[in-house]
């Protein structure tokens, strides 16, 4: 028996997700070490092999893959404490880093902390220098300058070098030539130059992103280099891989070298994991939701392919880096309720989080969150959760929403604790719209995959608000990114600039980039072991109608470009615009600016193992009763309860049930049904249900 | 299909669940259409300086739901729609009416609305509005921000409120008026066609709520939300002190129209019981023959959003608020009611904003603390300029040069001035532009955007930093159009603090950098090839005696350049060991200086 291993290392937990070649997929649970982040990950591989009964070595030794992801670099730009960075740039322009696009929010409020820069300013040296927007040298670059800079920064112990000089995306020898100079100067000292990190218009994300790349280069370099060692000498043959930002993963000394591409890793695997549930249930789309403790996340496949972005942003510095569009809410178990002065109920952005957690947890929250409403409406076990491992105070979860919801509303705690439920609802489903139709995707053409623990807990009302029809909650929901790991290519992703027009298009130029591109991406493919039957090249540019700048990122037709492919290039955008933007500008002429290809290594995918048919009847899974609460029934209901454990494949439930797995729980509202299907996972689907979420349907008074 | 309107009868109280659900749909109306602007516009005044407002109205009149809005934009859509409502009784679905006429509610000449009506079963359920800057108004020189235009026929073509679609066909016969008139048409199509789709988007979405929620509920919300506004204004109110105060200042000095300045003398009284704050604008001066006056709706606007700046920040944006405040306006002032055909080029700045400080320094006076140093002011470098692109087969462009428009706020008790301010008129909702994105559109180079030291004013919470500007045409020479405030009337320090920088610029020969020209804050400029244009930004105004700044952030901020080694021993008295590069605050010898610094200025006190 052999194993492909993941392990996505979170802020409280790290997952462990173990699929056999048989096809049977695992999920374990260790503490995250903070102090110590490889020993969370050690730990987690220990209780899979335990399982398995097999030692930590034997284990390794049959693990052909291991994939790993981890919010170290995330948590090092958190903490600002990594590299100490000097930055290079055109003289005169010095305040590029600090200054931003400006746009403060909240615009009347003028008490605003300035955001604080990557770089001090002090850390910033300008080089004369200067090219233009068409690449032409204006004014030579200034060596000794240069070797001065490199000095200073050496005596004022920096520990590694950013550059990023205006216009080097059109003309890179002024900061190829500095790279240069570094390495004879000081050729210990880490450097990114930006040309190389993202070559990409725009000064403030391509400086902001090389110094990212090179601020967690030796941190990411230790850690990748230790845990790699670790598994190693325990037994693991092959070398680590890492997930990146753009959904695939690449080997650990390619993350240790272009650490900015790790930033976000495990909710870049949703779609991944999401694909797999696609796949299964014959769709190309899919819209995947994770609902934690603290945070709700939403990304996208749609035609098979994650929706990315180009301008992912990480604690408000921009990364430059293409990445899955994954849209971030505060919203969780453990966000809290209140009510402001003029009697307006709000949900989050605040959150108890786990300690003291929500009231019921009885760790001293006082706060009323959306779990403790959930305890309030019955959904969650008002005893225990989480295999009983977890006692809950269903009496603090009324009092807290008493006092801090109902009375101030004039409503009665279970009205109160529906109110909570049904915004924090609206709010995901705000985020859910925000990724959807604000871009002219139609959700209901969607299906949806929940995961995270609090994720089958609301997503019945998500969905039959966007009018989707059906939902998949995987059995492994709470470890919905690890598994998405599973199901990943190696993917490496090359930009380069180059200005042209639908009018006077440079097909040999642009020819040649796409070229250089590929070629580049075979090499990399190449080093990283894949045959060429396993690559594929995908290509894309950027373009706007003449006079936008904000690009939108369009398929290209083909792997180079005749007059043909540009005549259905340009077809592409008009039609993409218009669905995005409500409308076309045929008069206009269409400017292209970046072209990427991405290079894909194909990787085996996950295995599911089918379950044999056990039937439609369920009842054997009924493990009691519990009141609650649907706006259908007008109140509450005895619900039947059935334990997740021993329920089987074909059996179906109906609404209103509860389904209780040992880290989630699942509510199916009336008017739907649940099948379990052949892998085990659970496929909701909604009737004509189009209802704002958990409104009473009849008249009636507010209070009830 | 499910709706649930009939649950919400008037009779019984609104459902407050449901009430906190419809707000976070429509204000998401909102940001999708402010989203789908910024990203399709075609011109830096769009896509860079973001001079524009999405927001929804209830069927009379009233903003509702306004998110990311510019601040002096807030006060001047209803009145807008008002005349809209007046000027026409036929109107129906499929509706698109536009306006610029300050004469008829709106801010100034160079702001286009567009207001479409949302039906629902053929009844009028709300307004979109989408307002907007546009790059030209048609006026004899390339500029729709002209300080020296001096009626409406010289500021450019006034649109009073005109149908610009009837059952969503463009009427080409009026809109041809528009988009004749203005210059660089195939330049401004694009922004055109931006703002009737951010309306078109904002429509389409009010009628999904309509349809799933039901169009009474929808109505009632409206009501309901300006009413919960309305509350929690009428609370905050109450919880001030009542009385009467007032402050003046001095305007900016403009040659030819000003040139002494206009003493800006302004009366606020608070009424908690009434829930009204009343401020007195009746005391301006008269009226100029230029663009500075305050158009009626802006001259409102100054005061409504000095003091929201000054309120608790999350009280909602929108009327139910605003219409607590209320201002005495009179006719013929600078700031108040102007006489027509006086132009108001400039209203939504220069005055504007200047009454905007003076109101920070009111609501100080009322509760120290409440007020802040004073907001830069948009500068001269902040033009229009025009000229020729060589890289286009000569074509000609205009500009509007809102680049890293990177001028200082005031500081506030316990918070530093944001470094990127623009003017109180956006209080940093302007976004600035990509120095290489400029130079892909505009033929010039941009040799410098660096932070000024003690650009910002000193203080315990010290005004946001200014930068400069280093601008060099190529091929081409730049005529600029120059509408600046705050050189020669600086951002004002408050409970101690000191005032932020002035701003200042001139026409310099590039390659010996010698100050050829000096430019005003307004006039009409050339800068040639082998010359560039250099300027200067305002810093904000501080909060508090520098003295009692922490010698931390002095050290800090001496390290980084925002104040020279100097101003940190003369005026926050901080002495800084710099022998070993990293700096370090000698504490001994700073209180010893600060104890020095004291008493004398305790002498001085008594001597003057």
């Amino acid at each position: 028996m052999s194993y492909i291993v993941t392990s996505d290392m979170g802020g409280t937990f790290t997952d462990v997700v173990v699929n056999e070649k048989s096809g049977s997929v695992q999920a374990f649970k260790a503490l995250t070490t903070p102090s110590d982040p490889t020993q969370g990950v050690m730990a987690g591989i220990q209780l899979a092999a335990a399982h398995y009964n097999l030692d930590l070595g034997t284990f390794l030794d049959r693990t052909d893959a291991f994939i790993h992801g981890s919010t170290i670099a995330t948590n090092t730009l958190i903490q600002m404490n990594g590299a100490k960075v000097g930055h290079l740039t055109t003289r005169g322009h010095e305040a590029s880093l600090y200054c931003r696009y400006g746009a403060k929010k909240d615009t009347f409020n003028l008490a605003v902390e300035y955001p604080k820069p990557l770089v001090r300013n002090y850390l910033i040296k300008g080089i004369t220098e200067r090219i233009t927007a068409e690449g032409e040298i204006l004014v030579p670059l200034d060596e000794a300058e240069v070797r001065a800079a490199i000095h200073q920064f050496r005596k004022w112990r920096v520990e590694a070098i950013s550059v990023c000089l205006l216009w080097s995306v059109a003309n890179p020898c002024h900061e190829r030539r500095i790279a240069e100079i570094i390495e004879a100067e000081w050729p210990e000292v880490p450097y990114s130059i930006s040309s190389e990190v993202q070559p990409a218009i725009r000064e403030w994300p391509r400086a902001s992103g090389t110094v990212l790349n090179v601020m967690l280069k030796p941190v990411m370099h230790a850690y990748i280099q230790k845990t790699q060692r670790q598994l190693q000498g325990k037994g693991l043959k092959n070398d680590l891989l890492m997930v990146v930002s753009s959904g695939g993963v690449v080997s650990g000394a390619d993350a240790a070298e272009n650490p900015v591409m790790t930033l976000l890793s495990g909710p870049a695997m949703g779609p991944s994991a999401g694909s797999v549930y696609a796949k299964a249930h014959g769709t190309n789309q899919c819209l995947v939701i994770d609902m934690g403790g603290t945070s709700f996340d939403v990304s996208m496949v749609s035609d098979g392919r994650p929706m990315v972005t180009k301008d992912m942003y990480m604690e408000g510095h921009p990364t430059g880096v293409t990445s899955v569009e994954v849209l971030t809410l505060g919203a969780g178990g453990g966000s809290i309720a209140w009510v402001d002065n003029g009697g307006m109920l709000n949900v989050g952005p605040h959150s108890a989080g786990a300690d003291p957690g929500p009231a019921c947890y009885r760790r001293g929250g006082t706060e009323a969150t959306v779990t403790d409403a959930n305890v309030v409406l019955g959904y969650l076990n008002p005893e225990s959760i989480a295999d009983g491992r977890l006692a809950i105070d269903a009496e603090a979860a009324h009092r807290v929403i008493l006092e801090k919801v109902a009375r101030p509303l004039r409503l009665d705690p279970v009205e109160a604790a529906n109110g909570i439920y049904r915004v924090v609802n609206q709010n995901m489903i705000g985020a859910m719209n925000e990724v959807t139709t604000w871009r002219g995707i139609d959700p209901r053409e969607y299906l949806l995959v929940a995961g995270g623990g609090a994720g089958g807990l609301h997503v019945a009302r998500l969905a039959s608000d966007l009018q989707i029809k059906r939902v998949v909650i995987p059995k492994l929901a709470g470890a919905l990114c690890a598994f998405g790991m599973l199901n990943t290519d190696i993917v490496f992703s090359q930009a380069s600039s180059a200005f042209t027009t639908s009018v006077d298009f440079d097909f040999d130029r642009v020819n040649t980039q796409l070229a250089t591109l590929e070629a580049r991406g075979r090499k990399k493919l190449v080093a990283a072991g894949i045959g060429e039957a396993d690559m594929v090249f995908e290509y894309y540019v950027s373009a706007r109608y003449l006079d936008q700048v904000y690009e939108l990122e369009v398929p290209l037709p083909a792997s180079r470009l005749s007059a043909d492919g540009l005549e259905r290039l340009i077809a592409a955008f008009h039609a993409l615009h218009e669905r995005r933007y409500t409308y076309r500008d045929e008069d206009s002429y269409q400017e292209y600016t970046d072209w990427r290809v991405i290079a894909r290594g194909l990787r085996p995918k996950v295995t599911l193992r089918e379950q044999a048919d056990r039937g439609t009847d369920a009842t054997p899974a009924v493990s009691g009763l519990r009141a609650a609460y649907f706006a259908e029934t007008a109140g509450f209901t005895e619900t039947p309860v059935y334990s997740g454990k021993a329920l089987g494949h074909g059996m179906q439930v109906a609404g209103p049930a509860i389904i209780e797995e040992a880290t989630s729980t699942l509510v199916v509202i009336p008017g739907a049904s649940v099948t379990v299907t052949q892998w085990g996972d659970y496929l909701m689907e909604l009737g004509d249900a189009n209802m704002e979420t958990g409104v009473r349907r009849s008249g009636g008074g507010r209070y009830s | 299909m499910y709706l649930e309107m009939d649950t919400q009868e008037h009779t019984q109280p609104f459902d407050p669940v449901l009430f906190a659900v419809l707000r976070s749909r429509m204000d998401a109306i909102a940001s999708e259409m402010e989203k789908t602007l910024l990203v399709t516009g075609r011109n830096p005044i769009v896509y860079s300086a973001k001079d524009f407002s999405c927001a929804l109205l209830s069927a009379e009149g009233e903003v509702t739901s306004m998110v990311e809005c510019l601040p002096i934009h807030a006060v001047t859509l209803s009145p807008a729609l008002q005349a809209i409502i007046a000027a026409f009784d036929d109107i129906e679905e499929g509706d698109l009416f536009a306006m610029n006429s300050p004469y008829h509610g709106n801010s100034h000449v160079g702001d286009l609305c567009m207001f479409a009506p949302c039906f629902y079963d053929r009844r009028l359920i709300c307004w979109i509005v989408a307002k907007c800057h546009t790059i030209d108004s048609g006026a004899y020189l390339p500029t729709n921000l002209d300080p020296l235009s001096k009626d409406i026929y010289e500021e450019g073509l006034h649109l009073p409120p005109v149908r610009f679609y009837r059952k969503y066909t463009e009427l080409k016969d009026v809109t041809g008026i528009w988009l004749t008139n203005v210059r660089y048409p195939k330049q401004y199509r694009g922004d055109f066609l931006a703002q009737v789709g951010a309306v078109r988007l904002g429509e389409r979405r009010a009628t999904e709520v309509c349809q799933k929620y039901g169009d009474h509920t929808v109505t009632r919300f409206l009501q309901e939300y300006l009413d919960y506004s309305d509350r929690r204004m009428t609370e905050e109110i109450r919880s001030l002190p009542s009385g009467t105060w007032s402050d003046e200042a001095l305007s900016e000095k403009y040659a030819g129209m000003l040139p002494d300045g206009a003493l800006l003398k302004l009366a606020m009284r608070i009424d908690p019981r009434a829930a009204t704050i009343t401020f007195d604008l009746s005391d301006m001066p008269d009226q100029v023959a230029g663009g500075i006056n305050l158009s009626e709706s802006c001259s409102r606007g100054s005061c409504v959003i000095g003091t929201m700046a000054c309120l608790d920040p999350t009280l909602p944006r929108n009327d139910g608020v605003y219409r607590h405040i209320k201002v005495i306006q009179r006719e013929g002032s600078i700031a108040g009611k102007p006489q027509w055909p006086a132009s108001t080029s400039l209203a939504t700045v220069g005055i504007s904003d200047e009454i905007c400080n003076l109101v920070f320094r009111l609501w100080e006076q009322v509760r120290p603390g409440m007020g802040h140093g004073g907001t830069c002011y948009a500068p001269g470098v902040h033009a229009v300029a025009s000229g020729t692109d060589f890289r286009r087969n000569h074509a000609a462009f205009g500009h509007s040069y809102f680049l890293a428009a990177c001028s200082g706020g005031g500081g506030s008790k316990g918070v530093d001035g944001y470094a990127y301010m623009a003017a109180n008129a956006a209080m940093g909702g302007n976004h600035t532009e990509s120095i290489e994105v400029h130079e892909l559109k505009v033929p010039d180079i941009i040799w410098e955007n660096r932070i000024i030291p003690d650009s910002g004013g000193a203080g315990q919470w010290r005004g946001g930093v200014a930068s400069t500007q280093l601008v060099q045409p190529r091929k081409t020479q730049l005529t600029i159009i120059p509408w600046g405030t705050g050189h020669t009337s600086a951002p004002h320090g408050i409970s101690g603090g000191e005032p932020g920088r002035l701003a200042d610029h001139w026409i310099i020969d590039f390659a010996t950098g010698e100050k050829v020209e000096h430019m005003a804050n307004l006039g009409r400029y050339v800068c040639k090839e082998d010359q560039a244009w250099y300027g200067w930004r305002n810093g904000g105004g501080g909060y508090g005696d520098p003295l009692k700044r922490d010698p931390e952030r002095v050290k800090d901020d001496a390290r980084d350049g925002f104040i020279s080694l100097e101003a940190a021993r003369n005026i926050y008295g901080v002495v800084l060991n710099t022998e070993p590069e990293l700096f370090a605050v000698d504490y001994p010898a700073t209180e010893r200086l600060r104890r020095e610094l004291v008493s004398k200025r305790g002498q001085e006190g008594v001597g003057s």
